[in-house]
């Protein structure tokens, strides 16, 4: 008798753990972003970002006169976009406990978030390479790397749109107790979406709105995405530690 | 949160309040775009205002007509579906997305007349923000008309649940900012000089 309930006790306590792990997983999505814009942002210095209809002169000068700064700009990068990984595993084991068992929601959220860290990642890296050795190649090359790094930053938009879909199911079918997502989350992550869809026309502009630095493809899913990743952290935190009270004994 | 349905007597707001987490979201983006375009417009006032003569302002008009009066079936959906007159609320749905669809068909027309015109989204930037900002308007018709369809679907039921309800009025409402959107949109574009 003594047994069963010592061990009952030490399952309660895994559980509890694990929503520990999964509010620190919460946590690291708003930390990432920080971290990543002030890499990218501030210690790089490309917000606002390079306009596409410079001249190849222009943008090479840029990564000749900037390059160590953007080289640290690009390490800081690297190693914050990894937290991302913490963050979307709680989601996905989030989206779980609506579903109950792995699910088409939480395997197409997994599928989607496998390709969340390579899209802040690897385009770094042809940041990285542009600004290695600026000054010993021909400027072309220079402005080709650059075309690759902000095509691929912001092209890649459409897997963040399906992780908002998903999202936005599962806040809607949610019957869990404590609720695991609010309705009104729902609606954020279909917002999120709709705002994010320009960004996937990215190639099409050489200027205006819609190209790499304009504000329908570049500001406004920007910053859409971090308000999505705050309020992510915020709702995930909630409803993880009103589980975390309803598992504890009274 | 969860709770919808409201007593009578007291205020209450059509839809869930999540839908309006999303209706203002998207009228701030909107906002954005306007200003934006405003913006654009004061570099080159003589060029915005030469293009914006060429647009075809009588189906702007014509198309302001036909998004309002979808609205106004809309309207009149929710009260036959609130009176629990069926039949009256499936045709004045059916009603409301014939009137989108008609919208869409006359944008398509104006897009391919402009564009045989010469006055393609390359032409300047008047024409750029004007297929792109119009572009984003039609693809909420779009997503409007998918709103619609299910809303159609829910005046075939017997009765409908706080939450069916709930979801019914949010597309409305939804219908609705595409239709106020488009009233901004045609004073900007083809109106203001």
């Amino acid at each position: 008798m003594a047994k069963v309930s010592k061990q009952h006790c030490a399952r309660g306590n895994v559980r509890l753990v694990e929503l520990t792990l999964q509010r620190i997983g919460a946590w690291c999505g708003t930390v990432m972003i920080l971290l990543y814009g002030a890499s990218f942002s501030g210690i790089a210095q490309l917000f606002p970002p390079l306009s596409p209809a410079s001249s190849p002169d222009e943008i090479a000068a840029f990564f000749v006169e900037h390059k160590l700064w953007i080289r640290f700009g690009v390490s800081g990068a690297l190693l914050s976009a990894v937290l991302a990984l913490p963050f979307l595993a709680a989601l996905i084991l989030r989206i779980r406990r609506v579903e109950g068992r792995w699910g088409m929601l939480s395997m197409t959220q997994l599928m989607a978030a496998t390709v969340f860290v390579p899209a802040l990642l690897f385009p770094q890296f042809f940041l990285g390479v542009a600004a290695y050795r600026p000054e010993e190649r021909s400027a072309e090359l220079t402005q080709a790397l650059n075309d690759v790094f902000w095509l691929w930053f912001i092209g890649i938009v459409g897997t963040i749109i399906i992780q908002n879909l998903t999202l936005a199911v599962a806040a809607f079918v949610d019957q869990t107790d404590p609720p695991t997502f609010p309705r009104w989350y729902g609606y954020l992550n279909l917002w999120v979406a709709t705002l994010s869809l320009p960004g996937c026309v990215v190639v099409v502009f050489n200027d205006g709105p819609l190209a790499w630095d304009g504000i329908f493809a570049f500001y406004i899913p920007g910053l859409v995405l971090v308000v999505w990743l705050f309020s992510t952290t915020a709702v995930m935190l909630k409803s993880i530690k009103a589980e975390q009270r309803a598992l504890q004994p009274a | 949160m969860r709770a919808i349905a409201a007593p009578a007597h007291q205020k209450r707001i059509p839809g869930e309040g999540g839908t309006w987490v999303f209706l203002f979201g998207d009228m701030l983006v909107f906002g954005a775009f306007f200003v934006t375009f405003l913006v654009e417009r004061s570099k080159a006032p003589d060029v915005f205002d030469a293009a914006r003569s060429t647009l075809h302002i009588g189906i702007g008009v014509i198309n302001t007509l036909v998004l309002l009066t979808s609205s106004l079936c809309i309207v009149l959906t929710l009260n036959a579906v609130r009176a629990a007159q069926r039949p009256l609320a499936t045709r004045a749905a059916a009603a409301a997305m014939a009137f989108g669809l008609l919208f869409i068909a006359l944008k398509v027309y104006e897009y391919i007349s402009l564009g045989a015109a010469g006055h393609g989204p390359g032409a300047n930037d008047f024409y750029l923000y004007y297929f792109i900002l119009t572009g984003l308007h039609l693809f909420h018709v779009c997503l409007g008309l998918g709103a619609l369809s299910f809303v159609l679907t829910q005046t075939r039921r017997p009765e409908l649940s706080d939450t069916r309800t709930a979801l019914v009025e949010g597309a409305a409402c939804f219908w609705h900012l595409v239709d106020l959107l488009w009233i901004f949109l045609f004073a900007l574009l083809y109106l203001v000089s």
